[in-house]
C-alpha cells in the first residue's frame, strides 16, 4: 500500500476532498483504481494527512451510490432510474408548495460542496423554489467567527493572509484549535514559532507547545478578557495603531479594567501567571498572530469569544499589520467558499446580505429576475431542522453534501423531525445515516469525478479537476438541480451543469460584492496563477488577486476596525453537582466530519473502530470506568455509549468525545442546541454529563 | 415588581446588570459613594491602574441610578425607604448591598486603603517610602504592590509571621523569605502606635520614615439594617434565598453574612447577585455558600490559601507538603477523604490555579499531588505500554516495526521510507526521529549499542 | 610464614574485622590477637536493651568467640594501654607486650558526659555496655521507679527502651526540636514525639539538663526551661566521642574530635596501622552506624590479604529499625541538603513518608518514613536513580 511513483504527465493536479487546508495532490488513474501523491503546494509544502493519501478509498466504497433510490409502497428504498426518481421529487415538491407555499421546502447544503455547487443550490432555493428556508451545515463550524470577523472586520475572510505568511511567525496564539490532528501539513508552517494554545485537552497540538492554557470548558470569553486586561495594564497597548486603525476602544477599556487575572483564574483555572506569561510573549515578538478554531467558537457564546480575541488581537496591534494577524482555520474543505455564494439562510452571493436592496438588485439582475422575487431570509441550520413537519416549518427538505442525522447537535431529537418529513431528499455519494432515511436518494460525483473550484482557508480560489469518470450513473450535483429545476418549470438555461459556465456566473454575481470573484476564471486558474479573493474584474490587466487583506484598511466605510465590547454569560447549562463533569466535542485525527467517507476506508476504521470518550485516569477509576471498558455519557438531551480511553492530558473534571461516528455512539445525542444569538451557532464545546460505566454486551 | 437596591458597588452593579438581562425593568439604585470596584486596588498600587479606572462601567439602560444619595430611613411596614434628601422610594423587594467600611481611625497617620485617593497618586509620591500597617492577605497584598511600583515598602504586624494565623508556620517561613526577597522590609511582633504621615512610631518606639496604610480587614456596613430590626451579627444575616429576616428584605456582598462563605469574599458577593436574580426571575437555584479563597498574585508573588484557618481544621486528615526552596515555591494541601479541606500554595501560579478548580467544585483530588501542583500531566504507575510498538507518525499512524519492515524490503533512505510507509509525508514532526531510525537500521552494532548506553 | 596481626578493641566492628580474616585468610597467613576491655566476648550492642528481657549475654553473643579457632587468641578483660609503632609493640594493663606485623585500632567511642553540675551522684549510667545495664538493672531491681535519659537519637531511644522494660516511669530529653534529628527530619519529627509520647515516655524536646540534683544519690534533674523531674536514675545518651587515645599516645593524627585520622583506605599515617568503626575519622568524617563500620573492617581484611578491594565511599547513613514499637526509616540526603532539591512529604496523621528529590522532580535522592516504612526498600534501592512511576504510586 504506498504511492509508486506514477508518470507525472499523466497525472492530474487536484486538491484532498477533505478539510480547508486544501492539500494539492496529483492523481491518475492505474486502471483498476486511482492513485493519488501530495504536490509541492503553498500550503502542503509535499505534506499529506492519512485520510489525504486513503481518499482514493472512498471512490470504490463497496457500498458507492451508482443509481437513484425511491423509497416504494412497502417503504423500502428500491433501485430507481433518474427520470422515474427526479419526476417523484418534481412532482411531490410541486403539490407540497402549492398546498403549503415555498417554505415548505428546505435546502441543507454544506461546506463540503464546490463553489459551484454551492452557487447554484442557493439559486435553486431562490428561484426553482422561491423558499426562504435554506441553510448549511457550515453554520455548525465557522458562523461564529465569520459574524465576529465581519463585525470587527467589515469583510469576513478565515485567514487574511497566506499560511506560508505563519512560518515567520515568532508566537502564534491557537486558541481552540487542533492543527496537529485536524490539519496535519499546516504544521509544516508552524515549525519555527512558538505556540500557545488554549485547548481543555493536552492534544498533539498542546504537546508541542511552549505554553499550553487548559481553561474550563464554556470559559475561554473570559480567559481572552483575562488577557486583554494584562495588555492594557502591563503596557503592551499598541496606542498608535488603536487611535488610528480602530474605534471603540475606550468602552472596552472601561469594561474589561474590571477583570483583572485573579478573577479570569478563579472563573477559567488558568493561572494570572500564565496569562501575564502568554501576553507577554505576544506582544513582545516581532511577528506574532493570534488564531481561533471550534475551541473558542463553538458555545452560545461563540461570537462574543472570538469578539474577544479579535479585541486582544487589535490591542496587539496585529490584524492588517504586515507579518502579524488575526485569523480563524475554516474546517471544511469549502468551509470559506460555502459561505459566500448564497446557501446561506440570510446571504446572496458574493457574500452579500440578501435583506441588503442594491444586492438583492444587483443579483436579481444577474438572474433575471425581479428584486421582488427574491425570497427574503429564513432560518438558520438547526432551527431549520428544529422546525421540520411542524406547522411553522418545512414539511419537505432537500439535503446536498451534509450527514444531519449525525453533525446536528441534539441528534435524536433532529432524526423525529427528519422522520415527522412528508418528503426528503438526499443528494449524497454513499448511504449516509441520513441517506437511509431519505424517499428518494440520488447518487452524485465525489471529488475525482467531477470539475469545479473550491476556495480554501486562505480565501484562495483552487482548481478540482476530474481524474476518472463516476460510476454507474453517478451525476454531478449540478445535474441534479438541473433536472429538478426544469421539473419546476425553470428555463433549462437558468441552471447550467457546465461547471465552467455555472463559474463564470456565479462570478459575475458576487461582482461588487465583498467577496468579489468577477475577475477570476477557469483559464487563469488553469494557467496556475494562484488567485485570492477579492479579485475583481478590471478593464486593464487582470487583477492579481488579494493575498493579504487589510493592510492599509480594513473593510468598513471609515477603513477602521471595531473593537466590540463583550461579556461572559457562560455555557448555556451549569455542571450542578461535583458529580456531573463537563463533556467536550471534536474531531480525531484518524476521521473526518460525520465519518461517512472516512468510516469506509478500513485503514482509518482499524485505527479508530468506535465512538471513545477519553477521561482522565482518576475520574475513570471514581467513576467505575476502566481502559477500554464501556462508558455511557448522558446528558439533558440523551445519552452515547463509548469506548473508555483513560488520558492523564484531560482535566479532571472534563470528558472528551469525538464525532465521528454513528448510531448509540453519535457524540451528538449529548450536545446542547443552545444558539449564539448572533451566529445561531450551537452549543457543541460544553455540555454537563454524568457518566457510568456500561456493561459489556455478551458476544 | 419594583427593586430597590441600596448601594452602587460591583456586587449591586453585578445583581442589577443580571436582573436587566433577564428582563426586569423596574430597577432603582440609592449609591452613597461613586461606584467603584475595590478588587482594582492592588493594581492601582502597583500603578497599573489609575484610581479613576475602578470607577463601574455604566449601569444598564432604562436603570434609575441615585449617586450621592444616602439613605437615612427603611420603613419594612409600608416598604418605603427615606433618603438624606427627604425624597421616599417604594419597593416590593429591598436588596441591601451596602458593602463594607474601613477602620477609619487609622494609627500612626495611616490612610485607610479604601480611601486611595491621594496615596496611589502621581510620579512624586512614589518616591515616598510606604508604611503598611497589618500582616494580613489585604497586608501582605498592598505591601507587594507597592513593593512592584518601584517603592521601598515596610510591612508592620503583630504576629511572628506575615499571614502566621491564616497561612501557619510553615507557609509563614516561605512567604517570609519571598517578602524579603521582593525587597520589602518586615517588622514582625510591632504594632503603629503613632504617627505625623509622614513617620510611623511603632510600640517598641521604633520610628519608620513613610506614609502608613492600614490594612486592617474592613467590617460590613450593618448600620441601616440594624436601625430597621432586621437579624444582624458580623453582618446582615440572610438564608440559602438571600433573604434577612424581612421576606421582602434581601442582603448580598460584604454587607451580608451566610453561613457558607466568608464575609467580604468579592467571589462570593458576585455569586450571590447572580443567583438572587436568577432566583427574583423564578429560578430553583439556592446560593450554598462559596469556598474561602485568599489569592495574591501581584507583584511577583504567587500565593493561594484555600479554606479555613491554619488552626481551624480537626480530625482525620492527610496533609501532603511539598517544598522547592532553591524556586521559592512551597504547598501544603490538607485532605479528608480525598477532597480539599484547606491548602496553601507559594510560587506555584499553575498549580494552585488547578487546586483551587478542584476546591472550589468540591471536586475529589486526583491521587498525583506532584503533578497536580506542578501543573504536568500524570505520570501513572509505570506500567509499559501494552503492545511495545511504539508510533513514530502520528499524521498516519506509521510504527517504528512498519519502518523496520520497510527498511529491511530495501527502503534505505528517508525519502524512501517515507514513499513506503508515508512516515514524515503528514505535519513533518517526525523527520528526525525517522532520520535516526533509519541511521540505527543502517549501523545496527554500534548505534544500537551507542542508543541503549547514553 | 605466618604474620603477626593484633586487633585492640573487640566491640562488633573489631569482632566483625576477624570473622572476616578467617573466612577469607584460606592459607591461614595471619595469627590474630584480638584485646578487648570488656570480660565478655563481642556482642550485638545495637539490640542491647533486648538483653534486659532475660539478662542471657549469650542470647548477645557474636559467634562463639573463636575458642576452635587456633589462628585466633581472644584476649577479654585485657585493655591495651601503649603502642610502640618503632618496636611494633603492643603493651597491656597486665604489663604484657605483644608484637604486630599489623595493628588495627577497633577501640570505639564512650559516651559524652555533658559537663553537667551533680553528672557525677550516683544513679548516674552510661549506656553503652552489658556491665552498663547491669548496673542500671541492679539499681531498679533495688527500687529505682523512675528514670532520665539524656539524649533523643537512636542510642537515647534505645535506653528508654530499656528502663521501660524494667517497669520504670521514663523521660527523654533531647536538644534538638525533635527525636533522632540526624535520622528524620522536622516534618516526621513532630509525629515521632507523638507516638512516642503515646507510649508513655514523657518527652522534653528542644531543653537540656541544667543540673542533676541530689545529695547521695540522684533524686532529680533540672532542665533549661526551669521544670524539675523527680527521678531516681539519669542514663547518658547524649552522643559518643571516639576513643583515639592509643593513637595520640603513639603519635599518630587525631581529628579535632579525637578520632584516628585515616585515609580511604582507613590506613593511619603508618603503613602498618589501620583504624576503623567508630574510633576511625575517615578523611575527617566519622560513622556512628554499624553497616560503614563493618564495612571499613572488610576494606582492611582485603588489603592484609592483598586481595582486590574497593576504597571506603562515605556510608549510606540509611537506617530502618523499630524503636519503643515506633517504624522510622531513613536514607540518603533525608534533609534535602543537595542544592536544589525538592520535598514531597505525605502525613496521615499516623505516618509520615517523605521523598526527596532532584530539582526536576526525576531522580530520588533521599527519604524519611514514622509509622510505617513499607515503601523504605522500594525507594531506597531507586536512590540516584530515576523514579519508574508517580511518587504517590511508590509512596504508597
Amino acid at each position: 500500500m504506498g504511492t509508486e511513483h506514477g508518470s507525472d504527465v499523466s497525472g492530474v493536479d487536484t486538491h484532498c476532498p477533505y478539510c480547508a487546508l486544501q492539500c494539492g495532490t496529483r492523481m491518475w488513474d492505474t486502471g483498476g483504481g486511482v492513485s493519488v501523491r501530495p504536490r509541492d503546494f503553498p500550503v502542503n509544502r509535499g505534506g499529506l494527512c492519512r485520510k489525504g493519501w486513503t481518499a482514493p478509498e472512498v471512490l470504490r466504497a463497496g457500498d458507492r451510490l451508482r443509481q437513484p433510490w425511491v423509497r416504494n409502497t412497502r417503504g423500502v428504498l428500491a433501485r430507481s432510474d433518474w427520470d422515474s426518481a427526479l419526476d417523484r421529487v418534481g412532482k411531490e415538491l410541486r403539490r407540497i408548495m402549492a398546498a403549503h407555499g415555498p417554505d415548505a421546502v428546505g435546502v441543507f447544503g454544506g461546506g463540503g460542496l464546490t463553489n459551484e455547487k454551492a452557487y447554484l443550490l442557493g439559486k435553486f432555493a431562490r428561484l426553482a423554489l422561491g423558499t426562504r428556508q435554506i441553510d448549511y451545515n457550515g453554520r455548525f463550524c465557522m458562523a461564529a467567527a465569520a459574524t465576529a470577523g465581519k463585525a470587527a472586520f467589515g469583510l469576513d475572510r478565515g485567514l487574511p493572509f497566506p499560511v506560508t505568511d505563519l512560518a515567520q511567525a515568532e508566537v502564534i496564539l491557537l486558541a481552540g484549535a487542533n492543527p496537529a490532528e485536524t490539519m496535519p501539513p499546516l504544521m509544516r508552517h508552524l515549525e519555527d514559532p512558538e505556540l500557545i494554545v488554549i485547548d481543555p485537552r493536552r492534544t498533539a497540538t498542546a504537546r508541542r507547545a511552549r505554553l499550553h492554557l487548559q481553561p474550563v470548558p464554556g470559559t475561554d470569553l473570559t480567559l481572552a478578557l483575562g488577557m486583554l486586561h494584562v495588555v492594557v495594564t502591563e503596557g503592551w497597548l499598541e496606542e498608535r495603531y488603536v487611535r488610528e486603525r480602530t474605534v471603540g476602544f475606550r468602552q472596552v477599556y472601561r469594561s474589561v479594567v474590571h477583570w483583572p487575572p485573579e478573577r479570569v483564574e478563579r472563573v477559567t483555572g488558568v493561572s494570572a501567571a500564565e496569562q501575564r506569561e502568554a501576553v507577554g510573549l505576544l506582544a513582545r515578538a516581532e511577528r506574532s498572530y493570534v488564531l481561533t478554531g471550534r475551541g473558542a467558537e463553538q458555545h452560545s457564546g461563540g461570537t462574543d469569544t472570538v469578539a474577544a480575541f479579535i479585541d486582544l488581537a487589535l490591542a496587539l496591534g496585529l490584524p492588517g499589520t504586515p507579518g502579524n494577524g488575526y485569523g480563524c482555520l475554516t474546517g471544511q474543505g469549502n468551509g470559506q467558499g460555502g459561505r459566500e455564494h448564497g446557501q446561506k439562510a440570510d446571504q446572496l452571493p458574493g457574500y452579500r446580505s440578501i435583506t441588503d436592496p442594491h444586492a438583492r438588485a444587483e443579483v436579481a439582475k444577474v438572474w433575471g429576475i425581479a428584486p421582488e422575487e427574491l425570497p427574503g431570509p429564513g432560518s438558520s441550520a438547526y432551527e431549520l431542522l428544529d422546525g421540520l413537519g411542524t406547522s411553522g416549518g418545512a414539511r419537505a427538505l432537500l439535503v446536498f453534501g451534509s450527514n444531519p442525522v449525525v453533525s446536528a447537535p441534539r441528534s435524536a431529537h433532529v432524526e423525529r423531525r427528519l422522520e415527522a418529513l412528508d418528503l426528503l431528499v438526499v443528494a449524497d455519494f454513499v448511504p449516509s445515516e441520513t441517506a437511509e432515511m431519505a424517499d428518494v436518494v440520488l447518487p452524485v460525483t465525489q471529488w475525482a469525478e467531477e470539475e469545479g473550484t473550491m476556495t480554501n482557508l486562505e480565501g484562495r480560489v483552487l482548481r478540482r479537476r476530474e481524474v476518472l469518470p463516476p460510476p454507474g450513473e453517478a451525476r454531478s450535483d449540478l445535474e441534479v438541480l438541473h433536472g429538478l429545476a426544469v421539473r419546476l418549470g425553470q428555463d433549462p438555461a437558468r441552471f447550467p451543469t457546465h461547471a465552467p459556465s455555472v463559474f463564470d456566473e456565479l462570478a459575475r454575481a458576487s461582482a461588487g460584492g465583498p467577496a468579489d470573484y468577477s475577475g477570476i476564471t477557469y483559464q487563469r486558474l488553469d494557467a496556475g496563477e494562484q488567485l485570492h479573493w477579492p479579485c475583481p474584474e478590471t478593464d486593464r490587466s487582470p487583477h492579481p488577486g488579494t493575498r493579504r487583506l487589510f493592510l492599509d484598511a480594513f473593510a468598513h466605510e471609515d477603513g477602521k476596525a471595531r473593537f466590540v465590547v463583550v461579556e461572559p454569560r457562560g455555557p448555556g447549562e451549569t455542571a450542578e453537582s461535583a458529580e456531573m463533569l463537563w463533556a467536550t466535542t471534536g474531531r480525531e485525527a484518524a476521521h473526518y466530519q460525520s465519518g461517512a467517507q472516512t468510516r469506509r476506508v478500513d485503514e482509518l476504521v482499524e485505527t479508530s473502530p468506535e465512538g471513545t470518550v477519553s477521561v482522565h485516569p482518576d475520574t475513570a477509576r471514581r467513576h467505575g470506568l476502566v481502559e477500554g471498558g464501556r462508558a455511557r455519557v448522558s446528558s439533558a438531551r440523551g445519552s452515547v455509549s463509548l469506548r473508555v480511553r483513560l488520558d492523564s492530558g484531560m482535566r479532571p473534571d472534563t470528558v472528551f468525545l469525538p464525532f465521528h461516528h454513528a448510531g448509540a455512539a453519535r457524540a451528538n445525542l449529548i450536545t446542547n442546541p443552545v444558539l449564539d444569538p448572533r451566529s445561531r451557532m450551537p452549543e457543541f464545546k460544553v455540555a454537563a454529563v454524568w457518566v457510568e460505566p456500561l456493561v459489556e454486551e455478551a458476544g | 415588581m419594583r427593586v430597590l437596591v441600596v448601594g452602587n458597588g460591583p456586587v449591586a452593579h453585578r445583581f442589577v446588570g443580571a436582573l436587566s438581562a433577564r428582563g426586569h425593568t423596574d430597577i432603582t439604585v440609592l449609591g452613597s459613594s461613586r461606584g467603584r470596584n475595590r478588587a482594582l486596588v492592588p493594581e492601582v498600587l502597583a500603578g497599573k491602574l489609575s484610581w479613576s479606572d475602578t470607577v463601574l462601567p455604566p449601569w444598564p439602560e432604562g436603570v434609575r441610578v441615585r449617586a450621592g444619595v444616602s439613605v437615612v430611613e427603611v420603613d419594612r411596614r409600608r416598604r418605603l425607604v427615606r433618603t438624606d434628601c427627604g425624597r421616599v422610594h417604594r419597593y416590593d423587594v429591598l436588596v441591601l448591598a451596602t458593602g463594607m467600611r474601613h477602620d477609619l481611625t487609622t494609627v500612626g497617620g495611616g490612610v485607610p486603603s479604601a480611601l486611595l485617593a491621594g496615596f496611589a497618586g502621581g510620579q512624586r509620591e512614589r518616591s515616598v517610602p510606604a508604611v503598611v500597617l497589618g500582616g494580613g492577605v489585604d497586608g501582605v497584598r498592598a505591601a507587594v504592590a507597592l513593593c512592584s511600583s518601584g517603592r521601598r515598602v515596610n510591612l508592620v504586624y503583630r504576629q511572628h509571621l506575615p499571614m502566621a494565623g491564616r497561612i501557619g508556620d510553615g507557609g509563614g517561613r516561605h512567604l517570609e523569605s519571598v517578602l524579603r526577597e521582593r525587597g520589602v522590609e518586615l517588622w514582625p511582633h510591632r504594632e503603629a502606635v503613632g504617627g505625623d504621615g509622614r513617620t510611623v512610631v511603632l510600640d517598641d518606639g521604633e520610628r519608620i520614615d513613610g506614609v502608613g496604610l492600614s490594612c486592617a480587614p474592613p467590617v460590613p456596613n450593618t448600620a441601616l439594617a440594624r436601625a430597621a430590626g432586621l437579624r444582624v451579627g458580623t453582618g446582615v444575616v440572610v438564608d440559602d434565598r438571600l433573604r434577612t429576616s424581612d421576606p421582602c428584605v434581601y442582603a448580598i456582598g460584604g454587607c451580608a453574612e451566610h453561613v457558607g462563605c466568608a464575609v467580604g469574599d468579592p467571589v462570593a458577593g458576585r455569586r450571590q447577585a447572580a443567583t438572587l436574580a436568577a432566583w427574583l426571575s423564578g429560578s430553583e437555584r439556592s446560593y450554598r455558600g462559596t469556598p474561602r479563597v485568599s489569592r495574591i498574585s501581584t507583584g511577583g508573588v504567587d500565593l493561594t490559601v484555600l479554606g479555613p484557618d491554619a488552626e481551624g481544621v480537626s480530625g482525620e486528615v492527610e496533609t501532603v507538603f511539598y517544598r522547592d526552596a532553591a524556586r521559592g515555591r512551597y504547598a501544603e494541601l490538607v485532605l479528608r477523604d480525598e477532597r480539599l479541606v484547606r491548602a496553601t500554595m507559594l510560587g506555584l501560579p499553575r498549580g494552585s490555579a488547578a487546586v483551587t478548580q478542584l476546591f472550589d467544585g468540591d471536586r475529589p483530588v486526583p491521587r498525583e499531588r506532584l503533578a497536580l501542583l506542578l501543573g504536568v500531566p500524570a505520570r501513572g504507575d509505570g506500567a509499559v505500554d501494552a503492545h511495545g510498538d511504539n508510533v513514530v507518525c502520528d499524521c498516519n499512524g506509521v510504527t517504528e516495526g512498519q519502518l523496520e519492515l520497510a527498511w529491511l524490503e530495501g527502503a534505505r533512505d528517508v525519502t524512501a521510507l517515507a514513499s513506503r510507509t508515508r512516515a514524515g509525508t503528514g505535519c513533518g514532526g517526525c523527520a528526525d526521529e525517522v532520520r535516526r531510525l533509519c541511521a540505527l537500521f543502517t549501523a545496527p552494532e554500534e548505534s544500537v549499542w551507542s542508543v541503549n548506553s547514553s | 610464614m605466618v604474620r603477626e596481626l593484633v586487633v585492640i578493641g573487640y566491640g562488633m566492628v573489631g569482632h566483625h574485622l576477624v570473622s572476616t580474616l578467617r573466612a577469607r585468610d584460606d592459607g591461614d597467613t595471619w595469627r590474630v590477637t584480638v584485646l578487648g576491655e570488656e570480660p565478655c566476648h563481642a556482642y550485638d550492642r545495637v539490640g542491647l536493651s533486648e538483653y534486659l528481657r532475660g539478662r542471657d549475654a549469650s542470647r548477645l553473643a557474636l559467634g562463639d568467640g573463636f575458642v576452635t579457632d587456633p589462628m585466633v587468641r581472644t584476649r577479654t578483660g585485657t585493655a591495651a594501654v601503649a603502642v610502640d609503632r618503632s618496636a611494633r609493640t603492643v603493651t597491656t594493663a597486665s604489663g604484657e607486650t605483644l608484637g604486630y606485623d599489623a595493628l588495627v585500632l577497633a577501640t570505639g567511642s564512650r559516651p559524652v558526659v555533658p559537663p553537667v553540675e551533680g553528672m557525677d551522684l550516683p544513679g548516674c549510667f552510661t549506656y553503652r555496655t552489658i556491665e552498663d545495664l547491669e548496673r542500671i538493672h541492679a539499681a531498679a531491681r533495688a527500687g529505682a521507679r523512675s528514670g532520665v535519659v539524656v539524649g533523643g537519637g537512636l542510642l537515647g531511644l534505645e535506653a528508654a527502651n530499656a528502663l521501660r522494660v524494667l517497669g520504670m516511669r521514663t523521660h527523654v530529653v533531647e536538644v534538638a526540636e525533635h527525636l533522632m534529628p540526624v535520622q528524620v527530619d522536622s516534618g516526621g519529627g513532630g509525629l515521632l514525639n507523638r507516638l512516642v509520647g503515646e507510649l508513655g515516655v514523657r518527652v522534653h524536646c528542644g531543653d537540656a539538663v541544667r543540673t542533676v540534683d541530689g545529695h547521695e544519690r540522684v533524686s532529680a534533674v533540672s532542665l533549661r526551661d526551669g521544670t524539675v523531674v523527680g527521678t531516681d536514675m539519669v542514663v547518658l545518651a547524649a552522643g559518643i566521642r571516639p576513643r583515639g587515645e592509643l593513637a595520640t599516645a603513639a603519635g599518630l593524627e587525631v581529628d579535632d574530635g579525637g578520632g584516628v585520622l585515616v585515609d580511604d583506605h582507613c590506613r593511619t599515617g603508618d603503613r602498618r596501622v589501620w583504624a576503623v568503626g567508630e574510633c576511625a575519622s575517615v578523611e575527617g568524617r566519622r560513622y556512628g552506624l554499624l553497616a560503614p563500620g563493618r564495612a571499613m573492617a572488610e576494606l582492611v581484611v582485603d588489603q592484609l590479604l592483598r586481595r582486590p578491594f574497593v576504597a571506603f565511599t562515605g556510608a549510606d547513613t540509611a537506617t530502618k529499625l523499630k524503636l519503643l514499637g515506633v517504624d522510622v526509616a531513613s536514607f540518603g540526603d533525608s534533609h534535602a541538603e543537595s542544592d536544589g532539591a525538592v520535598e514531597l512529604a505525605r502525613d496521615t496523621g499516623d505516618t509520615y513518608a517523605k521523598l526527596v528529590l532532584d530539582s526536576e522532580a526525576e531522580r530520588v535522592l533521599g527519604g524519611v518514613f514514622v509509622g510505617d516504612t513499607a515503601p523504605y526498600g522500594r525507594l531506597r534501592a531507586l536512590l540516584g536513580r530515576e523514579l519508574p512511576s508517580s511518587p504517590e504510586h511508590l509512596l504508597r
